[in-house]
């Protein structure tokens, strides 16, 4: 009975191991990594809809947004963003106070613009009321 | 040493994708501006699209061509200019069905949840977006012109048949939503979608359950902190409706005047609450009962959920007082989990 000759590992087997090695780790800790940038809100704004204006919370410096015949002034405070001013006639988005969750939006109805934040880590799906 | 390595690299890359968690449910979002108020619809499946396209025409049909009491050539704004005369429907039309559904809550409630407060509504200016506090004469003057009674509601060989006598007009402001969402409800599940949810405009319904297979998660807002939140329901299959102080409101000489209007004395209603979430199975009714429990405060509301569910209508309740509680009824127990950092105090009602 013929034995296979016995192999002897070569340093291109140990640069195979380790290329394995390192892309599972990255596999294994992608979640990781995904779950921190999830963490990140994102501020968007929309008119009508469309979406116009969409960055880091981090890096937003407010804005000024026109729409129907109203001008709304939003501004950004310590990791909230409000509306600071508008010239809508009932004021709701103003006194809608800052919105610093994954989930909240503050919406001026009559000049149809909301200003929402997103960001995947929440501990809840969507809010009512 | 060789079997050793194997084993490693084996359990290394089992874990590996093991973490790599689910993948997102395939999904499509639209938002729409209708009936006064934003809407987020989001769909899941396959249909998602073509199921949020007509889900969009359907909702500005509703508002467009039946609901608006502004838009001319709306169904409501008919009836509402028709003097008193006798207006006919069709026996399949939308608006004879949802005036049905509200003169039946207006009647459960004892005239808490009222349909007819249009001209109410209008004085406080909340549905023109010119506030001003009424006088208690020009109030108590507008009042003789609300009720349901004012309301005739027949059915006929071809339909339906309404009439509005004494000057009466209607606002289903308070039940549109509510009765929308059930709408689209059965509109989605006829096009095949089982997992959903839909806000309209704070008003959620939450269809089937999430792509892992567990419960959605609401969380409800806190109306003395807009930016926290009270706790958090998990539900599937439910319509989630908040009536609170914090949404519609103006301030005059220091005083604050919300839109939840007590239809005996068609001012603001003072009930010793700051906001109610009601839970239950369909939306006309969730979205009425809200507006109607605030008004009748917690004892009232509480006497109203024993008298409907000795009529099969079941339903669930969280309270905000005005003294910091949080009181949420039996039903809830395993489903809420209040959020502790609120500030409030909690108690579950048997």
């Amino acid at each position: 009975m013929n034995r296979s000759p016995k192999l002897k590992p070569t340093l291109w087997d140990a640069l195979v191991v380790l290329a394995v090695l390192a892309l599972a780790g990255l596999l294994a800790a992608r979640p990781l990594f995904a779950a921190k940038t999830a963490g990140e809100l994102t501020v968007s704004v929309s008119i009508d809809g469309e979406t116009v204006e969409r960055c880091a919370l981090s890096s937003y410096e407010g804005g000024v947004y026109e729409s129907r015949g109203y001008t709304l002034t939003v501004e950004e405070t310590d990791g909230a963003v409000y509306v600071a001013s508008s010239d809508c006639p009932n004021q709701d988005c103003v006194h809608s106070g800052a919105i610093s969750r994954v989930g909240q939006s503050i919406v001026c109805l009559p000049a149809r613009v909301a200003v929402t934040l997103e960001g995947a880590a929440s501990d809840y799906d969507l809010i009512a009321g | 040493m060789k079997r050793q390595l194997a084993a490693l690299l084996l359990t290394i890359f089992a874990l590996s994708l093991t973490a790599c968690g689910e993948t997102a449910a395939e999904s499509e979002t639209r938002t729409v501006y209708a009936m006064d108020t934003v809407m987020n619809l989001t769909v899941y499946g396959e249909n998602a699209a073509a199921a949020l396209e007509s889900a969009e025409k359907e909702l500005h049909t509703l508002d467009e061509a039946v609901l608006s009491r502004t838009a001319e050539g709306s169904e409501l704004y008919a009836l509402n200019a028709s003097n008193g005369e006798t207006v006919e429907c069709g026996a399949d039309d939308i608006l004879p069905a949802l005036i049905e559904t509200a003169l039946a809550i207006s009647e459960a409630t004892d005239g808490a949840f009222d349909p007819t407060l249009a001209p109410v509504l209008d004085a406080w200016g909340f549905t023109k977006d010119l506030r001003r506090v009424p006088s208690a004469d020009e109030l108590a003057a507008l009042l003789a012109h609300t009720g349901r009674d004012k309301v005739a509601l027949e059915e006929t060989a071809d339909g339906y048949s309404v009439a509005l006598s004494d000057g009466a007009q209607l606002d289903l402001g308070g039940i549109a939503k509510g009765y929308a969402a059930d709408l689209l409800r059965a509109q989605l599940e006829k096009e095949g979608v089982t997992s959903a949810t839909l806000d309209l405009g704070g008003d959620v319904f939450v269809m089937g359950k999430k792509s892992d297979g567990s419960d959605w998660r609401i969380a409800v807002k806190d109306p003395g902190d807009t930016e926290s939140y009270l706790g958090i329901v998990s539900a599937s299959d439910a319509f989630i409706v908040t009536s609170g102080v914090y949404e519609r409101y103006f301030e005059e000489n220091g005083v604050r005047y919300h839109h939840i209007l007590d239809p005996k004395t068609g001012s603001p209603a003072e009930s010793g609450l700051v906001s109610v979430t009601v839970m239950c199975k369909n939306g006309a009714w969730a979205d009425a009962l809200s507006t109607a429990c605030f008004v009748l405060g917690a004892d009232g509301a509480l006497a109203l959920r024993d008298d409907l569910a000795a009529q099969g209508t079941n339903f669930e309740l969280i309270f905000v007082t005005d003294d910091g509680r949080v009181l949420y009824t039996g039903g809830l127990a395993a489903a809420f989990t209040p959020n502790e950092e609120s500030g409030y105090t909690y108690e579950s009602l048997a």
